[in-house]
């Protein structure tokens, strides 16, 4: 009916079997040894990215489903192949080897997990802000609920920043539903330190939001100057220890030739008067030997986490919604220096130019504001926004936002009420592809391809389409929803 | 970690003398030195349960446990038949001794409860009325870490009196305390002990410095290298007090009691744990649904102190139904170590620790599983595993006797002793007695019986000697008092400092 | 759908055929196609053709046709629908619309209310809402009458469409009002019987009399199971199956009220609206009961009325019945049927083209028509970013 994209690239085959698959290798092993590598293939999946083949792992065999194409085409009849947590195989229907769990999709869509780059969904009520504030330590891996509602329309991963107060708020995180053992969910921190939370407080006072500013503006140059003091200190360090280790060895000779001299009398030069620290207001002619030790600065955790913003290892997302408060971000973000990104942004169309040409993305969250009645500082929402901002060259990404958690479920909805308004804009693509890239897990998530992690959506029909439904979602090659009740994390295959 | 035994018996002395709550009436001049309780049905908790048999207590502690114990000569025999006897109930943790539940400080591991324990709280009182003889004192759940523990005796005068172990264990709480968020929870961890290294590296350099000093020799290291040499020069007298006990938390010197209130407080405490190195003798306490992480608790396989509501009531969002969940099941079935508490908030049955047990018989844990969760696991859990929880040669005489077996809600606490002491007697409870008139039954029982006889030897009287008249003497309204059969019931104003069953009966 | 195309394709032939192509006629007749079109039972047509003619429908075609007209408008793509229609909302309503000088105001009408001249009535009518039902404030038993209004009314084309009813019943705790009136659900109840007898006895043509004869529709705001009950009963002694609204939980009454029938209001719904409340359109759908969208203008944005409808339609409604939801069961509701919401010849032709079904929400309206007269031609959307400009950046 209507054209939609996806991931599958008309190049991309699945790689030929010797490389992927364990089994092959193995049978060359002697029993031992199998067992060694089946015990570190196991442990090494604790560091992500490795996949756990094991021997005889059991694949799941999507088989007869529908595949989108990045054309706009589709690839009927397909199969999607997953086995230890990775998929195998995306394209048409192949014969699987090793033992296979077999799913029928009959001729529904299979996509990857969707991903919502700006949800709270999991997420615990929070309301205080500091540089070492972590957002993963307020996600309920346990919120059972809400995460059976996000399988249910398809979300499997999602980014969660710190909220709860202005300024400097916290440490957001990358987070994936991936089943945890026993039953429990885990939750996993795809990424603990994905990006610094700033929030310009637009919901408050002109005053507050002005001090909120110069508090922040503080705190990134005390940053700065505690980064200084500390090579000061390095540098006063290495002196130091330069200087002691000479008067050292100094003292190391003087003693060997008074020893060699009989007595054993220190020289004057080593007379120290108790009490007082050494290198520190010695007798009087003593001062040229005086070796001050520098004073090391007190130790700031907030400031090494302000000083990793600012060396850009790490993204800061900057809330703000008012124009003026946009403003105030682009040029805090080129003060410093900074690899920024604005959240929120109501206001946005109104300085989609200044947004442009500061090459400043956004992440724009709900598109349902409250109508008539908004909040002072969504007075002036557009629907349009995105198509205005797309017109002036903004890169802009579509979340959920952050105003209450389970919104954070229809994050396919809220893309397609963007995508109504700017054309050619692929509302799937958005939320799996795309938000991948824009946090920066791209190499692993939101594409259908072999080696990339097996977070797949089996949809009842086209996913855009009115009346679809989730019918199976796989997290990390687990089975985690299936439609009319969930699945327990721990269960594998099923049938 | 020392029992204060020498204090105690002497300070009995004293107390004879002046007690004037009334509360105990268990002083004697001296216990005497062997006790033997025969007859009895027996508890021991380790082993099976013994019928006849008989506790030898010599000096507080149990010599022999057994059907054919033989009693020595000079032991005074206490008939138990028709009783049940059980190792004394063991209360895993309350703060409920305290004062207050917590300070307003996140972080105060340099407190301590005997600072803030009295002793003459009702709650220590009931306590002992429930067969409870060792209680962990601890601070509560509202902090991020608290102080230190101690487990106490309910008797004595004054906290140092009711110790029986000092420095048991430091509380944590994962779960945010009050006006804290997870995240500033978890933070203040993270910076509490990031700043402990940060600490001991500056003792450790200014000693290493220090060292140098007495050798007249001046300072030839860097300070890193100087706070890593100095670091084994470092002893707990160089510490400060708000650091000391976090240094002795990482060593390992005390247990860590740590309150994990919902599931997802599980996994950042075993991590923690983990990170800083006291996994090792950490105990969890869990909130209503924490059990809901069984699975990261069955791999961390720490014993676990059970809420007071062991149900557990969940309405489903969708279909409006209410689960029920029994919380001991789902520990037990993980094959962990648990110990419950009494709830105090219920004005039911749930206040008293042997309903707990028996609840979890009702709903399919093991008999024995359930007597050991109110006392040896306990006792374990407290390190005090080899001299508390059971009743076995060697260990202290802490014991309860009751008229029934104590899972049937039917039986009451008669007499408890703690250190082969009777420390309490429920004859001679004043306060009890009071609640349930008692006296009163026991004078009604008592006149109407007399009533009775003298009905009867009216009767007689009259049959065989009618002309003598009023000869046949009256019981005095004063004999009415006293009791026809000496030793069970006893008016309120004799209830103190009175010679005890030491005497002999 | 095939008994559908075939009668329509019946139909349409038989008019096509019936109707004369009279020259005078055929000056006015207006023709626009598209590949997809809503039928009157909700589903989706292939390749429809509505012909207008004098502001109302002629006849719907389906299939290749050559339709002499004087204009056509050929979509190559699109989805041809009836004006959508919010059955509860407040949309040119100004000031307060609640009366509250006693809890029984059967005479008050709320479209002595409506500003015509309001921002927000464009503002829904761009986003393809045609018709709304606007309603008095529930705050008494009685709070008047509800009226139905046309969004965009050019010249000659009625702007009120219906003003005086449905009457707007409210049980519930909205009623207990202890200074006005009754403080209990008995009491509530209790007035309500009188008042209907009184009217009953009275007779004439006042509002409640006219109730009480089986005359005049009666919407009932139910907060609860219980005041479901309650409607119906009460109502159901006078010949009259109340339309019920705003009832919270609709799981558990979804088979009652599939059993009486009628149709019931639901919504608004948002992303914030609880997992119960969305899975009771499919209940009732279940049950088979039938529904009817309120999408909460101008309180929410435009959009709010489609995305209740989508929102129930992810959470198990079939697309059908929401997509009558949207028009003709609304316009039932309205007590407009035959008037309005649906491709029907007869009907006005008040007609959306959306760029794709509406129940998803990436589909825009391209064009609004309203009594045969084309009102709203959307600005061709923006074209995207490049999309590679990731890795420019």
């Amino acid at each position: 009916m209507i054209a939609t994209f996806d991931r599958v690239d008309a190049g991309e085959t699945t790689a030929p079997p010797g490389e992927v698959r364990c089994t092959g290798r193995s049978r060359g092993l002697s029993g031992a040894a199998v067992l060694a590598v089946a015990f570190v293939a196991a442990a090494g999946t604790q560091a992500w990215g490795q996949p756990n083949f094991g021997l005889q792992q059991r694949a799941t065999v999507l088989e007869h489903a529908t595949l989108l194409k990045t054309d706009g085409g589709t690839i009927d009849d397909a199969m999607v192949v997953i086995r230890g947590g990775v998929i195998e195989h995306v394209g048409p229907a192949i014969e699987v080897q090793g033992r296979a769990t077999r799913i029928d999709c009959k001729g529904g869509y299979v996509t990857s997990g969707l991903i919502d780059v700006y949800s709270a969904l999991g997420m615990t009520t929070t309301r205080s802000g500091s540089a070492v504030n972590r957002a993963f330590d307020a996600f309920d891996r346990y919120d059972t609920d809400s995460f059976r509602e996000a399988f249910r329309n398809g979300v499997t991963m999602m980014y969660l920043p710190a909220t709860g107060s202005s300024g400097i708020v916290g440490i957001g995180a990358v987070v994936r539903l991936a089943p945890g053992e026993g039953g429990g969910w885990a939750g996993e921190a795809v990424k603990d330190e994905a990006a610094l939370c700033i929030d310009l407080g637009s919901g408050d006072a002109a005053l507050r939001r002005l001090s909120t500013l110069e508090s922040l503006r503080r705190q990134f140059k005390d940053a700065k100057t505690y980064r200084e003091s500390l090579e000061t200190y390095e540098d006063d360090l290495k002196e130091y220890e330069q200087k002691i280790k000479e008067r050292a060895e100094k003292e190391a000779k003087e003693e060997a030739k008074s020893k060699e001299g009989g007595n054993g009398k220190p020289a004057p030069a080593e007379d120290k008067k108790e009490g007082g620290k050494p290198g520190e207001g010695d007798k009087k002619d003593e001062k040229k030997d005086e070796i001050t030790k520098p004073k090391k600065p007190s130790p700031d955790p907030s400031a090494d986490v302000v000083l990793k913003a600012i060396d850009r290892e790490m993204r800061v997302r900057i809330l703000a919604d008012r124009s003026s408060d946009i403003l105030n971000a682009i040029d805090f973000a080129k003060e410093f220096n900074l690899d920024a990104v604005i959240e929120g942004g109501s206001e946005a169309y109104l300085v989609a130019d200044q947004l442009a040409e500061a090459k400043i993305p956004i992440v724009l969250g709900s598109f349902m504001g409250s109508g008539l009645h908004r909040n002072d500082q969504y007075r002036r929402q557009l629907d349009r926004s995105a198509a205005v901002l797309a017109d002036a060259g903004v890169k802009w990404v579509v979340g959920s936002g952050v105003s209450d958690g389970p919104s954070g479920r229809f994050v396919l909805l809220n893309a397609q009420l963007v995508a109504a308004n700017v054309s050619d804009v692929d509302p799937l693509r958005m939320v799996t592809r795309d938000a991948a890239e824009f946090l920066g897990v791209g190499d692993r998530f939101g594409r259908l391809a072999p080696r990339r992690a097996a977070d797949v959506v089996v949809w009842s029909g086209d996913p855009l389409a009115a009346g679809t439904r989730v019918e199976r979602v796989y997290v990390d090659g687990k089975l985690v929803y299936r439609e009319s009740g969930s699945a327990g994390g721990s269960e594998g295959g099923e049938q | 970690m020392k029992p204060m035994r020498c204090g105690l018996i002497g300070a009995m002395a004293v107390a004879a003398c002046v007690l004037s709550s009334g509360r105990h009436s268990a002083w004697a001049a001296e216990p005497p030195a062997k006790v033997a309780l025969t007859g009895a049905r027996v508890i021991p908790v380790v082993g099976p349960e013994l019928d006849g048999a008989t506790i030898l207590i010599e000096r507080g502690k149990i010599t022999a446990v057994g059907t054919d114990v033989k009693v020595p000569f000079d032991a005074m025999e206490v008939d138990c038949r028709g009783k049940v006897i059980m190792p004394g109930l063991i209360e895993p943790q309350s703060w409920r001794g305290l004062d207050i539940a917590n300070e307003s400080l996140p972080v105060a591991p340099f407190l301590d409860v005997g600072d803030a324990m009295d002793p003459s709280r009702l709650y220590f009182e009931d306590a002992l009325r429930d067969g409870i003889t060792s209680i962990h004192v601890m601070q509560g759940n509202n902090t991020v870490i608290a102080g230190m523990s101690r487990v106490v005796r309910p008797i004595g005068l004054t906290p140092d009196e009711m110790t029986v172990d000092l420095g048991t264990a430091i509380k944590l709480s994962v779960s945010p305390r009050n006006g804290y968020d997870r995240m500033q929870q978890m933070a203040t961890f993270r910076e509490t002990f990031r700043e402990l290294e940060e600490y001991t590296d500056s003792i450790a350099e200014a000693k290493y410095e220090e060292s140098l000093e007495k050798e007249k020799k001046k300072v030839d290291v860097g300070p890193a290298e100087a706070a890593k040499r100095g670091r084994p020069m470092l002893k707990d007298s160089d510490y400060d007090d708000k650091h000391l006990n976090l240094l002795r938390l990482k060593r390992g010197d005390f247990d860590t009691w740590v309150y994990v209130g919902s599931p997802m407080d599980v996994s950042p405490a075993i991590a923690l744990a983990t990170e800083q190195g006291f996994l090792d003798h950490t105990i969890l306490l869990i909130g209503d649904d924490t059990f809901k992480a069984i699975g990261e608790l069955k791999k961390a396989g720490r014993p676990v102190v059970l809420p007071e509501d062991l149900f557990y009531r969940e309405r489903d969002p969708i279909s409006g139904e209410i689960t029920e969940t029994f919380i001991p099941k789902k520990i037990h079935d993980a094959g962990l170590m648990f110990a419950l508490q009494p709830n105090p908030n219920s004005s039911m049955a749930e206040r008293y620790l042997t309903y707990q047990a028996a609840l979890c018989v009702r709903n399919g844990i093991p008999r024995q599983t359930a007597l050991e969760a109110i006392t040896l696991n306990p006792a374990t859990m407290l390190g005090m595993g080899d001299r508390l929880g059971s009743i076995e040669a060697g260990k202290v005489a802490n014991l309860v006797i009751y008229n029934g077996d104590p899972l049937d809600f039917n039986s009451w606490v008669e007499n408890v002793y703690i250190d082969g002491i009777l420390a309490y007697d429920r004859k001679d409870d004043p306060r009890l007695a009071e609640i349930l008139r008692l006296e009163d039954v026991g004078r009604k029982v008592d006149e109407a019986k007399k009533a009775a006889e003298e009905a009867a030897k009216k009767k007689d009287e009259e049959k065989a000697a009618p002309k003598e008249g009023d000869a046949a003497p009256k019981p005095a309204e004063g004999d009415n008092a006293k009791p026809a059969e000496g030793g069970s019931e006893k008016p309120a104003e004799s209830g103190r400092a009175r010679p005890r069953r030491g005497d002999g009966q | 759908m095939n008994w559908t195309r075939r009668t329509m394709l019946a139909c349409g032939g038989a008019l096509a055929l019936g109707i004369g192509a009279g020259p005078a006629a055929a000056q006015n007749r207006i023709a626009i196609s598209a590949p997809w079109g809503v039928g009157p039972d909700g589903s989706l047509m292939k390749d429809v053709t509505v012909v207008i003619a004098d502001g109302r429908i002629e006849r719907v075609l389906q299939g290749p046709a050559e339709v002499k007209a004087d204009k056509t408008y050929r979509f190559e793509s699109g989805v041809i629908s009836p004006g959508l229609i919010d059955v509860a909302s407040t949309l040119g309503v100004v000031g307060n619309n609640a009366e509250r000088k006693t809890s029984i105001e059967p005479d008050v009408s709320v479209v002595d209310a409506l500003d015509a001249y309001s921002s927000t009535l464009l503002d829904a009518g761009r986003a393809g809402v045609t018709s709304a039902m606007i309603a008095p404030a529930s705050t008494g038993i009685v709070s008047g009458a509800c009226a139905t209004i046309r969004t965009f009314a050019p010249q000659g084309v009625d702007r009120v469409l219906r003003g005086d009813g449905p009457l707007t019943v409210t049980l519930g705790p909205a009623s207990w009002d202890d200074e006005l009136g009754p403080s209990s659900r008995a009491g509530v109840l209790q007035e309500l019987r009188d008042a209907l007898r009184n009217g009953k006895a009275e007779g004439g043509s006042s509002r409640l009399a006219r109730v009480a004869r089986g005359e005049l529709d009666v919407i009932v705001d139910a907060a609860s199971d219980e005041d479901v009950d309650s409607a119906m009963q009460l109502f159901g002694q006078y010949g009259l199956t109340p339309i019920v609204r705003h009832t919270a939980d609709l799981v558990e009454t979804a088979s009652e009220l599939g059993e009486n029938g009628g149709v019931v209001v639901v919504g608004p719904y948002t992303f914030a609206s609880d997992v119960r409340l969305l899975a009771g359109p499919a209940s009732l759908g279940k049950a088979g009961c039938e529904v009817a969208f309120s999408g909460g203008l101008p309180y929410l944005e435009a959009d709010a009325l489609r995305l209740t409808a989508a929102l129930a339609v992810r959470y198990g409604l079939d697309p059908a019945a929401a997509r009558r939801g949207l028009t003709i069961n609304a316009a039932a509701v309205a007590g407009l049927g035959n008037r309005i919401g649906a491709l029907t010849p007869g009907s006005d032709a008040d007609i959306v083209v959306f760029s794709q079904d509406p129940l998803r929400l990436d589909a825009r309206v391209l064009e609004v028509w309203v009594g045969g007269e084309r009102v709203h031609k959307a600005e061709p959307a923006s074209a995207s970013d490049d999309d590679d400009a990731w890795k420019a950046w």
